[in-house]
């Protein structure tokens, strides 16, 4: 059990960041509906264990490429709250100027890979970061993440079968939510789990409850320790509900309401805090303490993002090309 | 000098480049043991091995993509798609993430990837294997667009695109492939973003590019006997696309045609004409004429392809139109 080696630092560090993930969204989305922000939010409430259990893993030789609903990763992975939310704003201080949004932002310094608008579109380019890792030599791993709605795709499939058929170390990170915007998972596919998807492309598939921050541990901290050793890709299935609509702007009409609130009583904010306080890991006061330094660097973020400047015209035709 | 065949060329291009860094390597379907799918990549698996020559899957938009994520990784990738129709596949890659990354950067991060791809019709291959794919790739600003029309330019282009820091699409046309000039001897580039006059003369500028340079010069040939003293212009670069060379053949003869092979509407023809005429317009003695394929899927029989082509013919024919007006 690799969750065994987790000391209180690292139980501090998940619960850290996974409220971190959860108020900068609850703030995102009250500031986005007040008109303040310019970045299409689609909220990762509810589904932030994934990225957290998963990203607290990647070290420095590791790289993520992180989908729309998982913010956690890029917090894990180095990048500031402080840019992420002047991305969200639209401003200067930003990601590349305002060039790009903070939801596909990249970074390769930081191993952070730029995503793709393009459902799925991000999945060949993790299996070339795989490849360039390979080629340098190094113990590191890349990981994608992606919803269910991406394995309809068939970039899916193409970087699934490439990456296993050259034993790159790249971990697919499904968030089964269970939606693909607004079709259900019965509209997308005939199977029951996606992970059994990986025995077609010769790749183990797993399936572990997403709303439970240390299975997700568990299982990534495997499929790493598999792909650190050159036993190539893992596909894993974090299963999750999504609480919101698809986007901010949207209502989420489409939904039976009480359905939608009972999957809040399966929140992995709380399944951790139960876990944390039953076996005296952490006690209430250091939960509160955590939570405010939280709040504090998502407040101080915000603060940043309103003070600071608009992009200035002027670069808009700059760096097309190097 | 020596003399060597478009294939030649560019084999040798990617072998020199694969010598000189290390962070070089070939992907593409069937290139290793197969060669190629036109017997470009032939002996280069026995000389540097699997890891630099790289067999995939059937798998265009892996091919690409990975590519993206290699070069973003450092390496200088020489991607190939077996037929530039294929592109399609590999054109969410293309258009998403090779042309974006860089902008999407703010310029802090390099995207060293060349897309080799061989286009054109003439040979019988039927519809879904003959496009000519350029102006589909012409407008997304990010990438570079390099057309050769011989063996010299392409032996040093393709040097200058593996070279180059932003991703270069290598449009090769597959009737060039056994097409012999002189190539020099030892280390050269040809710069990215430079037009040629390959032929000077007064009467008129043919603009071309790719294989329709061959016809072009034909044209001019015949034209010469008739008295219609034609200059060519070979394009070389759609992206970035030097203006002011062919600007200036045009400022010299007044009137201008532009031959591709490319079906005439919404072709490159289009773009090179309203620059020219921006750039030249009060030297224009005539409308700026275009020659390009019908307006049709490349059509397989022979006859009805040879019909459906840009030809010698078609050339002379529009020239004469132009110049006797």
């Amino acid at each position: 059990m690799y969750v065994e080696k987790l000391n209180p630092k690292d139980y501090e560090k998940l619960y850290y960041y996974l409220y971190l993930t959860r108020y900068a969204d609850e703030l995102i989305c009250k500031n986005y509906k007040q008109g303040m922000l310019q970045e299409s939010h689609h909220s990762c409430q509810g589904e932030e264990a994934i990225a957290v259990g998963s990203g607290i893993l990647l070290g420095k030789d590791d790289y993520v490429c992180p989908s729309l609903r998982a913010r956690g990763y890029f917090y894990l992975k180095g990048a500031t709250l402080k840019e992420m939310m002047a991305g969200m704003y639209g401003k200067v201080t930003g990601p590349s100027r305002g060039k790009n949004t903070s939801h596909h932002m990249g970074d390769m310094d930081r191993g952070i890979v730029c995503g793709s608008g393009i459902i799925g579109g991000a999945l060949p380019v993790a299996v070339g970061v795989g490849l360039g890792i390979k080629k340098r030599g190094s113990k590191g791993v890349v990981l994608v993440s992606f919803g269910d709605g991406s394995t309809s795709r068939g970039d899916f499939h193409e970087a699934m079968n490439l990456a296993a058929v050259w034993k790159l170390p790249v971990l697919f990170v499904c968030e089964n939510n269970r939606m693909a915007m607004g079709n259900t998972i019965e509209g997308e596919m005939a199977i029951d789990r996606v992970a059994i998807r990986a025995d077609a492309y010769g790749m183990p598939g797993v399936t572990a409850n997403g709303n439970d921050v240390l299975a997700v541990y568990e299982a990534t901290a495997a499929a790493i320790e598999r792909a650190r050793k050159g036993g190539g890709p893992t596909l894993l299935e974090f299963t999750t509900h999504r609480w919101t609509g698809h986007g901010v702007k949207d209502a989420d009409a489409y939904r039976d309401r009480a359905v939608v609130e009972s999957y809040k009583q399966d929140c992995p904010l709380d399944n951790f805090r139960k876990v944390l306080l039953a076996k005296g890991i952490l006690k209430k006061r250091d939960l509160d303490r955590i939570e405010k330094a939280a709040m504090k660097e998502v407040d101080d973020a915000v603060e940043y993002a309103v003070q600071s400047d608009h992009p200035p015209v002027d670069i808009v035709a700059t760096n097309v090309y190097v | 000098m020596t003399i060597l065949s478009v294939r030649q060329a560019i084999r040798e291009a990617m072998r020199e480049e694969l010598l000189r860094d290390d962070k070089v390597f070939l992907i593409g379907e069937s290139l290793g043991p197969y060669g190629g799918s036109f017997k470009l990549t032939e002996g280069l698996l026995a000389e540097f091995g699997p890891e630099k020559i790289m067999d995939t899957p059937l798998s265009e938009s892996a091919i690409v993509g990975c590519s993206v994520g290699a070069a973003m990784m450092g390496f200088r990738p020489i991607a190939e798609l077996m037929f530039a129709d294929f592109v399609t596949i590999g054109m969410d890659q293309l258009v998403n993430n090779a042309a974006k990354m860089i902008y999407l950067h703010d310029g802090a991060l390099p995207l060293p990837l060349v897309l080799r791809m061989p286009e054109g019709g003439g040979a019988t291959m039927g519809p879904h294997h003959s496009q000519c794919v350029e102006s589909w790739i012409l407008n997304i600003p990010g990438l570079k667009i390099v057309l050769p029309s011989n063996a010299h330019d392409a032996k040093g282009l393709l040097k200058s695109a593996v070279r180059d820091d932003n991703p270069v699409v290598f449009i090769e046309h597959k009737l060039l492939y056994n097409e012999k000039g002189e190539v020099p001897e030892g280390e050269y580039t040809v710069p990215i973003g430079k037009a040629k006059v390959v032929r000077e003369g007064k009467d008129i500028s043919i603009i071309s590019y790719s294989y329709m340079v061959k016809k072009s010069l034909e044209a001019a040939d015949i034209l010469a006997k008739e008295g219609i003293d034609a200059e060519v212009v070979d394009v070389r670069t759609l992206r970035p696309l030097d203006v002011e060379t062919l600007a200036e053949s045009v400022r010299k003869t007044e009137k201008a045609v532009i031959v591709h092979e490319a079906p005439v509407t919404g072709g490159a023809g289009g773009e090179i004409a309203a620059v020219l005429q921006e750039a030249a317009f009060d030297y224009l003695d005539a409308p700026i004429g275009r020659v390009g394929a019908l307006e049709t899927p490349v059509p397989y029989s022979y006859t009805l392809e040879q019909a459906y082509l840009p030809n010698t013919q078609k050339i002379v024919d529009k020239v004469k139109q132009l110049v006797t007006r």
